[in-house]
């Protein structure tokens, strides 16, 4: 078998609930704070759920120097900020010799209208709310704007990063819920493994933190309505849990082929070692209560990084603060581990950094290579009330020190998508075995 | 398992303005008929660009697995859903996995590789109703939204409903992507697949692609970017004047050799490899000289270990839109030398199935090298001057000696291009 060509992360950045950086989202999460207060962006009182993890104070580091900045929609702009901390913090950047060998995948939200613009639509074409087409073309010069055709299509965040750092190879934008993010990276890394890119920009921007996202998620009775305890509303495998919390921002990470990046001697934080993806084929928003699917994405992941169940020394956990994915997760990490699981840390940073869908999966890999790096692992906030059908150790009493030699990102998305990365400490196996 | 497995196509389906199967629509083709029509689904007389591709028979509890699917899913799913179904009954996998002792490891090597169109604006336009009533006030707004909008909404609206739906009517839990890169997101979807089986990620896969073009709030963009004509869809003709938009959906099923001998199926053709990258012009430009294009195709010839002379004939991505047209004659002029390959193209005849076109294309390049005839483009009178150099006709041509390879061009918004490379099946 051809050996495989190693993927290093030597860069992190994000916007997030909990921090506009890296630094101050890893400070603020060992520190046990939350994200999650009443919705600022609109009016949400009148909604079942009233409350968010929204970004706070977002100020770009950096100001884009993109000429199609308008063609994206506003919360695009993490996307881009994330990235530029995560190039900087990688002190590398595509050049004119080496454009065609960096790439860029990235987990997309999904581009729902805002509601200005859905409005603007009815007004201009449905006054009664039925459509009227030849209105439309009467009232074409109010109503058009290149802008807002860009701003709804699929893959114009994706064309922002394109053009705002200059990457002409492999790009692809994908969708699969949750586990965008997750599976964004595990695409990021097969394609420096295949040989096609050497360098990738990977990662996941989301925000559905607006009239017809929040309605959409209230329709299903997904969200948590704790709405007068915001900072306890997210609550993983509780047994009060009652439904997850919305999140928006952006993770970007870069990655590096393991060489090329040894010898321009970067700062390697971890290796992407692994990914495992999977389909649940079960229910659209429900993974089996047995862990089927979701333990197939854990299970090739392992074999993808060719290491055993028991070298695995945290999880990041999926953990929504969902009924449902709570117990299915839980099943599936002791279908994996076996007896190991119980004293396996499993912690779900969800409780404090909300849902941030699209993005969540790219969040939690930051976060996941940042534990590596601090050798401490964040805990599971809010976890009060024991669930007796969810008992691992879920580190529920503040973060905890251990050295940690491979860390498991768990991704799984409605529409039964599953993405297990497994994250790997830079000398793991040179001192560990 | 090795690393380096040869991937074969055994299954193809395809649902298009010119007919509601593969066979359909490439006969369609070889008769020089077009399915591109006024546009019927809705009221658009007063538009100055109503013609588009519809689904001439879209019956959609005909068209599931499932009738019940119809209450969680939208239009384009329908599509979308249907597609993978006849691609899997094309390849004959399913009685052969039911007749296994055990089909678990199977489904757990059975991926699924969609290309996605992602949102679209008609899937938004349950809330109207409600928007006008409540007119901007929020607090009605959240009010009355549980009488005014069905509860499973969001289900209806997600990007990957064909990939979900796909895995439940089959069981399949493989490896998986569901790709939203605008246009390219189909070709996208084969390569990902392509690659999952080459390194043994999955032993077979189903990829479908889907898309709506038609939906007349995109129809109305097209139209003021300049990228659509009103008349006709003509491409490399000195009348092109731009695309015409399309619904529709098609799949194929890959697998891996191993795959192929253990159910002793019949193949109709190989992928052998192919690229996509980003001209990063922007997300409405392109290069006007074909450069990038150019330089992606000839890669993707390095990478398959191809010399221009063995490519029996190129399917253009042929949108009819003078820019696209222009640049992509000249970066097939670059690499081939002028003259000289047999260029096809498809979208004259179903219209321009957006996400979609990459698969389709894919399919009927197939159809194509197994009967070693590069189809004419009917709608071709005279090439325009920016594109003499590109060996196209309106006639049928036989390929020269034994055609093996073919090549697929796919562009897209963002600036994105994806070659493919076909082999024929021996």
């Amino acid at each position: 078998m051809m050996t495989k060509r190693r993927v290093a992360i030597t860069g992190l950045g994000v916007v997030s609930p909990i921090g506009n950086d890296v630094q101050s989202t890893w400070n603020n999460l060992l520190a046990g704070r939350s994200g999650i207060a009443n919705i600022q962006q609109f009016d949400a009182q009148a909604f079942p759920t009233r409350i968010a993890a929204e970004v706070k104070a977002f100020s770009p580091s950096v100001k884009p120097n993109g000429r199609h900045n308008r063609f994206s929609m506003s919360f695009t702009q993490y996307a881009v900020e994330a990235a530029h901390q995560a190039f900087q913090d990688a002190g590398i950047l595509p050049e004119r010799h080496n454009a065609e060998r960096w790439g860029v995948v990235a987990g997309s939200g999904m581009m729902t209208a805002e509601f200005d613009y859905l409005r603007r639509f009815q007004q201009a074409s449905a006054p009664e709310g039925v459509i009227d087409w030849s209105l439309l073309q009467n009232n074409a010069d109010h109503f058009y704007s290149l802008a807002d055709f860009g701003k709804t299509t699929s893959n114009s965040g994706l064309s922002l990063l394109i053009q705002e750092f200059g990457i002409q190879g492999y790009a692809t934008s994908v969708h699969t819920a949750c586990a965008s993010g997750g599976q964004a990276l595990g695409l990021a890394m097969q394609v420096i493994r295949r040989g096609e890119a050497d360098y990738m920009l990977a990662g996941g921007f989301d925000s559905m933190i607006n009239p017809l996202g929040l309605s959409s998620f209230c329709l299903l009775g997904a969200l948590s309505t704790y709405n007068d305890t915001p900072e306890s509303a997210s609550r993983p495998f509780d047994k009060t849990r009652n439904g997850f919390v919305l999140g928006e921002g952006a993770a970007f990470l870069i990655l590096e082929e393991w060489e090329k990046a040894k010898a321009r001697g970067a700062r390697i934080y971890a290796e992407l070692a692994g990914e495992g993806n999977s389909l649940s084929s079960y229910r659209i928003t429900d993974s089996h209560p047995n862990g089927d699917g979701a333990l197939q994405a854990i299970e090739r992941a392992l074999k993808d990084a060719g290491v055993q169940a028991s070298e695995v020394d945290y999880i990041n956990a999926h953990g929504t603060s969902t009924k449902m994915n709570d117990l299915s997760e839980t099943n599936a990490i002791k279908a994996v581990f076996g007896e190991q699981a119980k004293t396996l840390p499993a912690s779900s940073t969800k409780s404090q950094t909300g849902h941030l869908i699209a993005a969540a999966g790219a969040l939690e890999a930051v976060l996941s290579v940042l534990s590596i790096q601090h050798a401490q692992i964040p805990p599971t906030a809010n976890l009060t009330t024991p669930d007796p059908d969810c008992d691992l150790d879920y580190v529920v009493d503040g973060p905890r020190e251990k050295s940690l030699g491979l860390v498991l990102s768990n991704s799984f998305g409605f529409g039964g998508s599953n993405s297990c990365l497994l994250f790997k400490h830079p000398e793991f196996g040179a001192s560990r075995k | 398992m090795s690393d380096n497995q040869r991937v074969f196509i055994t299954g193809l389906s395809a649902l298009t303005s010119c007919g509601e199967t593969a066979d359909a629509t490439w006969q369609a083709v070889l008769d020089g008929k077009s399915g591109i029509d006024e546009i019927r689904q809705w009221d658009l007389s007063a538009w100055d660009a109503r013609l588009g591709g519809e689904l001439k028979d879209f019956q959609p509890a005909k068209m599931l697995p499932d009738r019940k699917l119809l209450k969680v899913i939208s239009r384009q799913d329908v599509m979308g859903i249907n597609a993978s179904v006849q691609a899997v009954e094309h390849s004959g996998m399913i009685p052969w996995r039911d007749a296994l002792p055990c089909r678990q490891a199977f489904d757990d090597n059975t991926a699924i590789y969609v290309g996605s169109p992602g949102n679209k604006y008609y899937q938004q336009y349950d809330f109207l109703p409600l928007v006008a009533k409540t007119d901007g006030d929020m607090k009605q707004f959240a009010e009355q939204l549980f009488d005014e909008v069905h509860p499973m909404w969001l289900l209806r609206i997600l990007p990957n409903n064909v990939l979900a739906y796909t895995g439940m009517a089959y069981g399949f839990k493989g490896p998986n992507h569901n790709v939203t890169n605008h246009v390219v997101g189909g070709a996208q979807a084969i390569l990902e697949a392509y690659h999952a089986i080459k390194s043994g990620q999955a032993e077979r896969a189903v990829v479908v692609a889907y898309d709506v073009g038609v939906e007349p709030q995109a129809l109305f963009y097209y139209d003021r970017l300049g990228v659509v004509s009103s008349r006709h869809l003509k491409p490399f003709d000195k009348e092109h004047d731009g695309t015409l938009l399309a619904e529709g959906a098609a799949a194929l099923v890959l697998e891996s050799e191993a795959s192929v001998k253990a159910r002793s199926a019949t193949c109709y053709g190989e992928i052998v490899g192919g690229l996509s990258a980003s001209e990063a012009t922007g997300l409405f430009s392109l290069d006007g000289e074909g450069k990038p294009l150019a330089r992606l195709i000839q890669r993707t010839l390095d990478e398959a270990q191809l010399a221009p002379a063995d490519i029996a004939m190129v399917t253009a991505h042929g949108n009819g839109n003078i820019k696209s047209d222009d640049s992509e004659a000249l970066a097939i002029r670059d690499v081939f030398s002028a003259n000289s390959v047999p260029v096809t193209a498809f979208k004259w005849s179903m219209g321009h199935t957006l996400c979609a076109s990459g698969v389709l294309d894919a399919v009927l390049t197939t159809y194509a090298l197994r009967e070693q005839s590069v189809p004419g483009i009917a709608t071709l009178d005279e090439p325009a001057g920016s594109c003499q150099d590109l060996n196209v006709s309106a006639a049928h041509r036989p390929m020269a000696t034994k055609g093996e390879y073919a090549m697929v061009i796919n562009r897209g918004f963002a600036s994105m291009n994806a070659c493919l490379v076909i082999k024929a099946c021996d």
